[in-house]
């Protein structure tokens, strides 16, 4: 439980570090650092295959593609005056509304409190779910890919022709 | 306190942040750290619900797709992104008012 604590508890900080850093460049690296550590609370929850991911795509790829941009654009992504004002009322606004969450989520707690009813599928591996019950999920992943490739190729080649 | 309702706690909180930031920033990149730390606090949740009713090989089947499925968010918003700055010099949104009618 303490460990599980201190890895919640980082998160947040983190997340808020990666909203609120200065540069883009660091809040790229927090936003690592809450992929990494979100994955181990997948890994605490007996969730290896979604934490696996989580690292090698969310806390590898995204970061690269997040550290390429900020230092490609460089000091044109720092903050603007307006921005930095509204931004560091953030930590304030986020324990009243912490509060105001607690407050009310404990006195509905009952309500998300789901039962423990495994069902069928809890007895399958991830394998099993995804190739036999849910390949239509893998055609639209897949569709999701290719009009993520076309779009990058149609979006940078307008710039080559300008 | 149990590990549940502090699992929603956070991923209530870390959704809350997201949409903050998405609300108050201009800057493109750091609306899209809002974003994917709002994703963060999604999965966050699923994980707990998952834990809590112990289908969790359900779940990481889910996860492996949202995962994926915001992968390709995040390049096509960073490639719009580069495009809006190599054509502008900067990444603030209120600036970008070419298709204002």
């Amino acid at each position: 439980m303490t460990l599980h604590l201190f890895l919640i508890v980082s998160m947040i900080l983190c997340s808020l570090g990666a909203v609120m850093a200065r540069r883009t460049i660091h809040g790229a690296i927090f936003l690592a650092l809450v992929s990494i550590l979100l994955a181990a609370v997948m890994f605490s929850a007996n969730a290896p295959w979604a934490g696996v991911f989580e690292l090698s795509v969310c806390a590898g790829l995204i970061t690269v593609l997040f550290a390429s941009t900020a230092s490609m654009v460089g000091r044109g992504a720092s903050y603007s005056k307006n921005e930095r004002g509204a931004l560091k009322w953030l930590p304030a606004a986020l324990v009243v509304f912490g509060v105001i969450i607690w407050a009310v989520g404990a006195h509905f707690m009952p309500v998300f409190t789901p039962a423990r009813h495994p069902g069928a599928l809890s007895a399958m591996s991830v394998g099993d779910i995804i190739w036999r019950i849910r390949p239509m999920d893998l055609l639209g992943q897949l569709c999701i890919f290719v009009a993520g490739v076309l779009a990058v190729r149609i979006i940078l080649g307008e710039g080559k022709d300008e | 306190m149990n590990s549940l309702l502090l699992n929603y706690f956070a991923a209530v909180l870390m959704f809350f942040i997201g949409v903050y930031t998405m609300a108050a920033s201009r800057n493109l990149i750091r609306l899209l750290l809002g974003l994917e730390v709002s994703s963060k606090g999604c999965m966050l949740a699923f994980v707990a619900a998952a834990s809590a009713t112990a289908n969790m090989a359900f779940a990481q089947a889910l996860l492996v797709i949202m995962i994926s499925v915001e992968a390709v968010v995040v390049a096509v918003g960073l490639i719009l992104i580069i495009r809006a700055w190599r054509q502008r010099g900067n990444v603030d949104a209120a600036k970008l008012s070419d298709l204002k009618g």
